[in-house]
């Protein structure tokens, strides 16, 4: 199982949102396409050394959100709706749209003589009090 | 593995359990409850009372006082207990084997105990370690005797796996291993209750988190609810900052040093950063959120609140 | 599961067990094919050293065979081996497990305190009965190939009488092992207190009747039985009766002991 990475626990992102942030890139990148499967639960967990329930919760959420499509009995797949397509086109518009910004930003807190570290921390801060608002505790996502 | 019974709650329930050495007070009022069908890791200091809580649990020690089920059986009861533990793999620190037997002596002693022994699994891992069949355990190189041992509890079908400091003296790929056995059994609806004290390990595939310090429990929390409420706020403050200004919910220790105003809150950050802020006049208070090893640290560190 | 903890017990005292064996066959090959021997050695005694105490047992032992071996295998030699050989098969346990490491997966196990107890003393019962058995084959089948007459029921009665008394020292040492921590422990408390019956406690009393308070320290007089036998009725019934009672006290302290202690 090489195109999931294992999540590393101690960068301060959640295990869970690491495995869903990486499905997700994979859809983006095209790397899994609409139909292809995903590996079932135990094999997943097992291969990335992480908690059975982490992938359930991901796979729960990620199907909820339209992404990914769970048939009883059979296993994982990604959805083969138009979302995921279209999704696609939208979404690299989106991350280029979101880099400019985030370039912007950087450009700018630089010129005011902040500091790189500063800088993390202030993101992660705002970030930190954004993620319990956005995520909740159902997870529910945008 | 499917188990007849009524789907229990609980796998592990402690009330008040105590326990004491002569004078000594080794555990200390425990009351957990260890959902079913999760992970759990068991965190604390050398000499804190895992282990003898561990050794209640399974009946080789009696509690001084407190009770605990485990399966929903008595721990403080010979009969119950054994039919508990037909349903649960206990691997020690130790990992020590008969002397006096061989590999497969040992795996036809133990199946013998499991009506639920699979057989399939022990020679999955047979095959895959490699294990000398006839080779006295007494002639076994560490790594193999921790692989036998491994072996033999992960084969039982068992429905709860209490793990004692299971990745002791196992290089990464063994301890690795185990983590993948043990993730393994928890997909086929195992409970796991292992005790740790490398943080790392806990944090990777537990769902629980229990933290026992001097015979009492000081944590006792999901993983989920560490990164989602768990933060350390930090303000500085030109004027001395009135203690008994954050007796507010959520917090649990509060540190000064200089003008830096600490706090680890357990959860309501945004309001206890309102409470700062308003002490500020107008300043900035970073949220930071904690690892794992922070907050065990940090709970550790002798008294909580100012 | 009953056979499996029984083989445990097999397996972890085989050695023992096979070694207890050897020493059995060697000591009474020994007195009945080394009987010319000794013999000759003796006859050779009293000529060349006249001025040598003969003690009353001497002169009768080098004429009657029967006796010569009820002196040296039943009431003396082979006896304190015998104790000794009783004392080691006992030893083991949890408590040795603990020493190992492996007490800890052992009590793991869904068996009673009481069946692993029981094992292994059922296993011990068999093996120093093993080794009655092997030591009452080679008296007889050693004497015959020295065309030496010795009556059959001589050889059973002793030899019961004698497995009677091992099994009170064997489920001492049960007892035993269950008190006392450690690998070597129990075995040196064990000897030790064999030594301290046979080396002081018993020469002690040599000599004066044997009543009341005086019984546990002539325990090895009992177990040798009176020199002549004829038939059950020579046995001490009374006396029989009540080792096999102190066997059943230590083994009820052993099992609650067991039963009770943390591990």
């Amino acid at each position: 199982m090489t195109l999931f990475l294992k999540p590393n626990p101690a960068n301060g992102v959640p295990i869970y949102l690491q495995l869903k942030e990486q499905i997700m890139h994979a859809c983006e990148t095209g790397a899994l396409k609409a139909g292809d499967s995903l590996p079932g639960i135990r094999v997943l967990a097992e291969s990335l050394v992480i908690n059975p329930n982490t992938v359930a919760r991901v796979y729960r959420e990620l199907e909820q959100e339209g992404v990914l499509e769970l048939r009883h009995g059979i296993g994982a797949f990604v959805a083969a709706t138009g979302r995921t397509t279209r999704w696609t086109a939208a979404r690299t518009g989106q991350m280029q749209a979101a880099q400019k910004a985030a370039k912007e930003f950087v450009g700018e807190l630089r010129r005011r003589r902040i500091e790189p570290d500063e800088i993390r921390r202030l993101v992660e801060a705002e970030l930190s009090s954004g993620a319990r608002q956005r995520f909740g505790r159902t997870g529910s996502g945008d | 593995m499917e188990h007849s019974t009524l789907k229990r709650a609980h796998a592990i329930e402690t009330e008040g359990l105590t326990k004491f050495y002569g004078t000594f007070e080794a555990v200390r009022g425990l009351t957990m409850r260890v959902p079913a069908g999760t992970i759990t890791g068991f965190l604390g200091q050398n000499g804190a009372g895992k282990s003898s809580t561990i050794r209640m649990l399974l009946g080789m020690m009696k509690p001084t006082a407190g009770t605990g089920r485990v399966l929903d059986f008595d721990i403080a009861e010979e009969r119950p207990s054994i039919e508990m533990r037909k349903r649960v793999a206990y691997v020690g620190e130790d990992k020590r084997l008969y002397d006096y037997m061989t590999v497969r002596q040992m795996i036809a002693f133990t199946k013998s105990f499991y009506p639920t022994w699979n057989d399939d699994v022990g020679k999955k891992l047979l095959d895959e370690f490699r294990l000398p069949l006839d080779r006295p355990t007494k002639k076994l190189s560490k790594g193999m005797r921790t692989q036998t041992a491994l072996l033999l509890a992960f084969s039982r079908g068992a429905e709860l796996l209490i793990l004692d400091e299971p990745t002791e003296g196992l290089d990464p790929v063994m301890a690795e291993k185990l983590l993948e056995l043990v993730v393994g059994a928890a997909a086929d609806g195992a409970t796991i209750f292992f005790s740790s004290h490398n943080v790392a390990e806990v944090e990777q595939i537990a769902d629980r988190i229990l933290l026992i310090d001097r015979g009492q429990l000081v944590l006792d929390t999901t993983l989920d609810l560490i990164s989602q409420d768990f933060r350390r706020l930090r303000g500085v403050y030109d004027m001395p900052f009135p203690p008994g200004a954050l007796a507010v919910d959520g917090v649990e220790r509060v540190t000064v040093d200089g003008r830096v105003v600490s706090v680890l809150a357990s959860h309501n950050s945004s309001a206890i950063a309102e409470r700062m802020r308003a002490h500020q006049g107008g300043g900035t208070v970073e949220i930071i959120p904690l690892t794992l090893k922070e907050i065990v640290l940090e709970s550790l560190r002798g008294e909580p609140h100012v | 599961m009953y056979r499996t903890l029984c083989a445990k017990a097999w397996l972890e005292t085989r050695t023992r067990f096979l070694t207890a064996l050897v020493a059995t066959l060697a000591v009474c090959a020994f007195w009945t094919l080394g009987h010319p021997w000794i013999e000759s050695q003796w006859q050779r005694d009293l000529i060349e050293h006249p001025e040598w105490d003969n003690p009353p047992w001497f002169l009768r032992a080098m004429k009657d065979y029967p006796f010569y071996l009820w002196h040296f295998v039943y009431a003396e030699m082979f006896q304190k081996i015998w104790v000794i050989l009783a004392v080691l098969l006992g030893i083991g346990g949890l408590s040795r497990e603990a020493a190992h490491g492996t007490a800890g997966f052992t009590l793991s196990l869904p068996v009673s305190r009481l069946t692993i107890f029981g094992t292994r003393a059922v296993v011990a019962v068999a093996e120093l009965l093993a080794l009655a058995l092997v030591a009452l084959a080679a008296i007889v089948a050693g004497s015959r190939v020295m065309a030496l007459p010795y009556p059959i029921h001589h050889g059973i009665t002793h030899l019961a009488v004698m497995f009677a008394g091992g099994l009170v020292f064997l489920a001492a040492s049960l007892c035993i092992t269950e008190f006392l921590e450690g690998e070597h422990t129990p075995a040196l408390a064990g000897l030790g207190g064999v030594g301290l019956l046979y080396f002081v406690m018993q020469p002690y009393v040599d000599g004066a009747p044997v009543t009341g308070l005086a019984i546990p320290f002539a325990v090895p007089k009992l177990m040798a039985g009176p020199a002549d036998i004829t038939g059950a009725g020579d046995i001490v019934w009374s006396g029989l009766f009540a080792s096999l009672g102190a066997a059943a006290v230590f083994v009820a302290l052993a099992v609650r002991r067991s039963r009770q202690r943390d591990y």
